[in-house]
């Protein structure tokens, strides 16, 4: 018999966590990746999804369904941790850094186009960190501007608002646009 | 165009409707803004440790939890009996039943129990969720049973180095077909929450010879309750396997010995086939012992007697058993499960034959499952060339041996499931896992063979057919030649 996210949560928060599993399968991959994206790190990366899925399970009793979805939770506790590392282990100005592309020679070497990544890096260098870390959340993990103005606690207009910021610059910056396009070898004359 | 691409357009121009003038170029950027996104290593082993990490916590968190609930009443049992100037000793023969008493009564009031529950629970997870079901290749995970001594207790008893002997299977029926190519994996979740929460309460108690409190950590690993009369039965809990046995306790009434003594028939005096009651005066009597202990028999289908000893009695009459069993086999998901060698899997009864007494009962266990699915083999001609050949059950001779090969029939099959066992390099445990497999009936067992399997289990699981030919395929091509050595068949526990 099928059990819903809701009815997991709720028998989790009763005590019986024989469940929490389901969740577990459920998000796993996504956190991780989410995590990985941020870090580039594969080492870091599981410590930190580990950490995420222990603090969800010893803090699942905080969960409000009231306030979002547990998804949106999830990631709201992985983006919690990524910035802690970030504390703990660079000066507080490479924050910024985990909500841009990391250019590390593992990720560059996994890339078939290491010059457009470096492309890309610098393009997006020049957002706001909350504006990368918009377009991160919108165009590699695939949420719902709901989800993203959950995940960073503003609203979902605000969040829209920074994504159209985003999009005002790749309009003014349409030379960056055709380079990479040209990159690409299918810029239209 | 992606529809994903489309979205992000959609945002775009809900927004900004002159965005639409630059779709072609946006359309480009985006794509490529999505194609740089980095592989990220997932690794489903990092992904089955960090699940047994959580499952461990889980356990702990589960068994604090009721270890807190339990505490305040316990601690004024314990103290007033300590004041009382009891003994140790007895602070345990009071306390243990006051605990079990009071779980009884406390359950049905906010479901404080020991969760050890026989029902059959299956929790539905992600497909492959178990990662590898062959994880490393020496497993012996593949069905086995080899025609004899394939450690039924039946088999034959060899002096020194065995016959080689290979089987071949001719496959004598129907065309068949497997529809789906997922099926259900099931893995059997033991807790240790029990083992936590009784060790804590015991670990309480005070005793002059060691103090249980410094022990670090501490779980009970098993619980045994004697029937203090004649004929009594002995009651094994065991915590860490979650299951529950129970045994004759021979220290106490007449045994067979001590009635040989006394002039009746003695244990070493050879039993008839007419000692042996039939089989629904067999299934009776383990009903009724069954009953009398108030077994959950929910997770059972019908009993049945297990009656292989009578392919021995076949070839010789001297050959009835002591002790015969009823087994009560364990349903899954409306199927039936079957071990390695095909025989049914579940709950044991012994009855005595000589003795006219249920001697104990075996392998009554908690039954909680994660399901999990996995592709399966739909090509039934390699199914059936794996089941002929005796290749699943390593019957057959490596390539180039010259020993004796003896042909057995099969019939058509059926889709059951097959208990195998996996070991976790992580947790060092033989993980309990429950796979879907073709049931082929033997129709027809080899010439001059006094005891062979009823059934030939080929495991439905790609994976680990897969595995299975690269393990045949690694065998030595020339074995030494062995000269055959006489067998002898094996007592029949007289």
């Amino acid at each position: 018999m099928e059990i819903s996210e809701s009815q997991i949560i709720e028998k989790c928060q009763k005590g019986d966590l024989a469940d929490f599993g389901l969740l577990y399968d459920r998000y796993i991959k996504k956190i991780y990746n989410y995590i990985y994206w941020r870090i580039s790190d594969k080492d870091t990366a599981e410590d930190l999804t580990s950490q995420t899925f222990f603090k969800a399970l010893e803090k699942i009793n905080t969960y409000h369904f009231n306030k979002g979805s547990f998804s949106s939770w999830l990631y709201r506790i992985a983006r919690n941790n990524v910035i802690d590392h970030y504390r703990q282990q660079r000066p507080t100005s490479d924050i910024e850094r985990a909500w841009g592309i990391s250019a590390n020679d593992n990720l560059e070497q996994e890339l078939s186009d290491r010059q457009e990544l470096t492309r890309v890096e610098q393009y997006l260098e020049r957002l706001s960190p909350e504006q990368k870390d918009v377009v991160m959340m919108r165009l590699w993990d695939e949420l719902s501007y709901q989800e993203i103005a959950e995940i960073m606690g503003k609203s979902e207009a605000s969040c829209k608002m920074m994504f159209s910021r985003v999009a005002g610059r790749l309009r003014q910056d349409l030379a960056v646009i055709m380079m990479l396009a040209l990159l690409a070898g299918n810029f239209p004359n | 165009m992606d529809q994903r691409i489309q979205t992000i357009l959609n945002d775009l121009y809900q927004i900004d409707q002159d965005f639409k003038q630059y779709e072609k170029q946006l359309v480009k950027i985006i794509d490529r803004l999505i194609k740089v996104r980095p592989d990220t290593e997932f690794d489903e082993e990092f992904k089955n440790r960090l699940r047994q990490e959580l499952l461990a916590k889980i356990e702990e968190l589960s068994a604090n939890k009721k270890i807190k609930k339990t505490a305040s009443w316990l601690a004024l049992s314990f103290n007033k009996l300590a004041y009382a100037g009891l003994g140790a000793i007895i602070v345990i023969i009071i306390a243990l039943p006051t605990f079990f008493w009071s779980q009884s009564q406390m359950s049905g009031s906010n479901g404080l129990s020991l969760e050890f529950d026989a029902k059959v629970g299956i929790n539905s997870l992600a497909n492959q969720a178990f990662g590898s079901l062959v994880a490393t290749p020496s497993q012996e995970i593949l069905a086995d049973g080899r025609g004899a001594g394939d450690g039924s207790g039946l088999a034959t008893n060899y002096i020194g180095i065995p016959e080689i002997v290979g089987y071949k299977f001719v496959y004598t029926g129907d065309n068949f077909t497997i529809d789906d190519a997922e099926m259900n994996v099931f893995k059997r979740i033991k807790t240790s929450a029990n083992a936590s929460m009784i060790a804590n309460l015991i670990s309480r108690l005070k005793f002059d010879l060691i103090d249980l409190s410094k022990l670090s950590n501490p779980k009970m690993q098993s619980l045994g309750l004697m029937e203090d009369r004649d004929y009594g039965y002995l009651v094994t809990i065991d915590f860490q396997e979650n299951n529950v046995s129970v045994s004759q306790n021979y220290t106490q009434g007449e045994t067979a010995v001590s009635r040989c003594a006394a002039g009746e028939r003695c244990i070493d005096q050879p039993l008839s086939i007419d000692d042996v009651s039939n089989d629904s005066d067999l299934i009776s009597q383990a009903n009724d012992f069954v009953n009398k202990y108030a077994i959950d028999l929910s997770p059972y289908g019908q009993p049945q007697v297990e009656d292989s000893w009578r392919q021995f009695y076949e070839t010789d009459s001297s050959n009835v058993p002591d002790i015969i069993n009823v087994i009560y086999p364990l349903l899954i998901d409306n199927k039936t499960v079957l071990d390695e060698s095909g025989n049914l899997f579940g709950m044991r009864v012994g009855i005595n034959i000589r003795e006219n007494k249920v001697i104990g009962l075996w392998n009554h266990s908690t039954n909680n499952y994660q399901a999990s699915r996995y592709p399966v083999e739909q090509n039934v001609s390699r199914l059936l060339e794996i089941a002929t050949t005796g290749n699943a059950g390593n019957h057959a001779l490596p390539g180039g041996t010259s020993e004796k090969v003896l042909e057995a029939e099969i019939g058509t099959p059926e889709i059951g499931l097959v208990k195998i066992y996996r070991f976790n390099d992580n947790t060092k445990e033989n993980e309990e896992l429950i796979i879907p497999a073709l049931v082929f009936p033997v129709t027809k067992i080899p010439e001059n063979t006094s005891y062979f399997q009823k059934n030939l289990v080929v495991p439905l699981i790609k994976e680990i057919l897969d595995r299975y030919e690269q393990t045949t395929s690694s065998l030595p091509k020339d074995l030494p030649q062995v000269k055959p050595i006489p067998a002898t068949p094996a007592m029949m526990t007289n």
